[in-house]
């Protein structure tokens, strides 16, 4: 074939190299576009495409036909050299040619092809979002209506349980305390009269299980508090949680590195004590004589659900994430740890600090994690919403 | 669970290495895009090609409209993939869009990550606050509407195409493979996912080293985007490539390939 005929077909025609240069344009296509044809040679093909259309071409033609070699009917609008746009359909392949690759295009102009198409188009959606909407409907529907017995389900045992929690609870402060009281006491006279080692021993279980006492009340207590959610500056909780701390220890015992907290809404009081508890724990279970701790904190995104499955609703979170130069504890207890009167090792303690800890961030629906290398460190990783509002929108 | 992650994203895995190299596809392909990349790196890395639910041979009814609206969906199947194989440091080849889903898979894990690489990458693609992402609201609407004019009628552009088995008539037609997404909602909702998008602020919230190729004359990541990266990201290496045009790995594969050791060599 000629390049008179080329040049005159009755198709817009162009070739361009994988860099985007163009290579050859026909007489067609620049009376078409209202350019000359020496002013397109040479420039990037993109001059001839409408924006959205620069990006589809970048997204989704070059990578096709690079990958396929060829690319059928295309809809594209081109960008004339007074900005009009004008649709077109197009084929392309790609070609060796003079040792290069070239991307060889054919394009018919649709302008009213465009007009009918819209309308097309237009229909489509509809019918599309009716359907859609229907089917969406009907699955939320039969979704809530198995939810709600289910959730039905859940409150009826949460009552019960947390009725019988109640009760468990009474019997723990009234009923076992007040024995427990006079035990201390009569084996304390008891002591002032006879000399035993029996003694002794039975007065250190005594303490013991004061202790023991004391932590489930106080598990129990978390257990049953309802939450006063604020705007808690985490900077300040952590400043009141080491003077607690301080009261109790040595301070040069801890060296605490902290970068600047974010503010989150939540229950001050017991955002206080999960810090208590941390720094406490980090120090209990060091390995020198000063344990080093940072507090590290990040905003990011997470899935606000955890029970229900194929449920995603991103959320802001705060991930705070403690870690210490103590004596760890091996991975496979990450999980462990967590447990109420879980201990690994004979230091003091009743092994309640972290459960109380978990307690806490789950009255925050937020949660924990734990890793660690023995004699290395111990990083506890809490997640907690930044907002407590449960907005549905 | 494990099988499910890695037959759901069409995970596939070859090389040589033991130190785990993850090619993530961008928006409008899937991971054949890299397949002029993924032999030069075979011989010292175990590589680790994957599509997103909803692009190439992924399991679209694993697709969740609410998961999928929002980058974070994505960055979820890289760590799915990552938890099913238990890798660890290793390093993240992201293209476009998936250089801010590897950011925000690596700000929320960091241990997993090594080093990210980031091909054509842009935190906003919409002008806003004075800032210059290259797009307007209308831009993107308009591709909207480009994409969805090539799935009806005439224009067929994405649709699956039929094969006709000219060679062997016994087989009949059957659909060939597709390189773009093949579902019109999901490849809308994926465009408005990437487009929409905002990650300016996470930027300095990463903690792993950082490589940005910015291409030269890049309508889609422009050169001032590549350079707000750069400034933004805490441990970001830049570098300018000769390549143009929004996907280097394709149209320079060897300038890509070279850059990326260059700077793995730099950095290991």
């Amino acid at each position: 074939m000629s390049d008179v005929l080329l040049d005159k077909a009755p198709c817009g025609y162009f070739a361009f190299s994988d860099d985007g240069t163009l290579f050859e344009v026909n007489d067609t296509l620049a009376s078409i576009l209202k350019y000359s044809k020496e002013l397109l040679i040479g420039k990037n093909v993109e001059i001839i495409f409408t924006i959205s259309t620069r990006i589809f071409y970048q997204t989704h033609f070059f990578p096709l036909v690079k990958l396929q070699g060829h690319a059928e009917e295309l809809y594209i609008t081109m960008l004339t050299s007074d900005g009009d746009h004008l649709p077109v359909l197009l084929n392309a392949n790609r070609l060796d040619f003079d040792n290069r690759k070239l991307t060889c295009c054919a394009f018919i102009t649709v302008p009213n092809r465009k007009k009918f198409e819209d309308e097309l188009l237009l229909a489509r959606k509809a019918a599309e979002n009716a359907l859609k909407e229907n089917t969406a409907l009907l699955q939320a529907k039969a979704d809530l209506q198995s939810q709600t017995v289910h959730l039905d389900r859940q409150m009826e045992q949460a009552k019960r349980q947390n009725h019988e929690l109640k009760q468990f609870s009474h019997v723990v402060t009234h009923n076992l305390k007040e024995p427990l009281r006079k035990i201390l006491l009569f084996t304390d006279k008891l002591k002032s009269e006879v000399q035993s080692p029996t003694l002794s021993k039975l007065l250190k279980s005594s303490d013991h299980l004061k202790a023991v006492v004391g932590g489930l009340q106080q598990y129990l207590w978390l257990n049953e508090k309802i939450n006063d959610f604020t705007q808690v500056d985490l900077n300040k909780v952590v400043t009141s949680a080491t003077e607690q701390l301080y009261n109790e220890i040595d301070p040069s015992l801890m060296l605490l590195t902290k970068h600047p907290l974010d503010i989150l809404e939540g229950d001050r009081e017991q955002l206080q004590l999960l810090f208590y508890h941390l720094f406490s724990n980090a120090v209990k279970f060091r390995k020198n004589h000063q344990v080093q701790v940072s507090i590290h904190s990040t905003i990011m995104k997470r899935n606000v659900f955890r029970s229900v499955e194929n449920k995603y609703k991103y959320k802001d979170y705060l991930k705070l994430e403690f870690k210490d130069d103590g004596i760890g504890f091996e991975p496979r207890y990450r999980e462990h740890i967590f447990e109420l009167f879980r201990k690994l090792d004979l230091t003091p303690g009743q092994g309640l600090g972290l459960a109380l800890c978990r307690k806490i961030v789950e009255n925050h629906f937020g949660f924990i994690e734990a890793e660690s290398e023995i004699n290395n460190y111990t990083k506890i990783i809490v997640w907690l919403p930044l907002s407590q509002q449960p907005d549905l929108d | 669970m494990v099988k499910d992650v890695l037959s759901r994203n069409n995970v596939k895995i070859s090389g040589k290495g033991t130190k785990a190299i993850l090619f993530a596809h961008g928006f409008g392909c899937d991971q054949n895009m890299w397949r002029f990349l993924t032999s030069e790196f075979e011989e010292n890395y175990r590589v680790i090609l994957f599509d997103y639910v909803g692009a190439g041979k992924s399991d679209i009814s694993s697709y969740n409209t609410e998961r999928y609206s929002s980058l974070q969906g994505y960055a979820q199947d890289v760590l799915d993939i990552c938890e099913a194989l238990d890798l660890r440091n290793i390093i993240f080849v992201g293209h476009s869009v998936s250089s801010m889903i590897g950011l925000l898979a690596a700000i929320e894990k960091p241990e997993i990550f090594s080093n990210l690489i980031m091909v054509g990458p842009s935190p906003c693609y919409i002008n806003k606050d004075g800032y210059l992402g290259g797009f307007d609201h209308k831009d993107i609407e308009g591709l909207l509407e480009t994409m969805e004019k090539n799935y009806i009628g005439w224009a067929n552009f994405l649709a699956p195409q039929i094969m006709k088995n000219a060679d062997r008539p016994e087989l009949g037609q059957e659909l060939t493979e597709s390189f773009c997404s093949t579902d019109p909602i999901i490849a809308s909702e994926f465009a408005k996912a990437t487009f929409f998008s905002d990650n300016r602020d996470d930027l300095s919230k990463l903690q792993v080293p950082a490589l940005v190729l910015q291409c030269s004359d890049d309508l889609i990541a422009p050169k001032e985007v590549g350079e707000y990266l750069h400034k933004n990201l805490p441990k970001s290496t830049l570098m300018i490539m000769k390549a143009k045009g929004h996907c280097p790995h394709m149209s320079e594969p060897q300038e890509t390939i070279d850059l990326i050791k260059d700077y793995l060599q730099l950095r290991a």
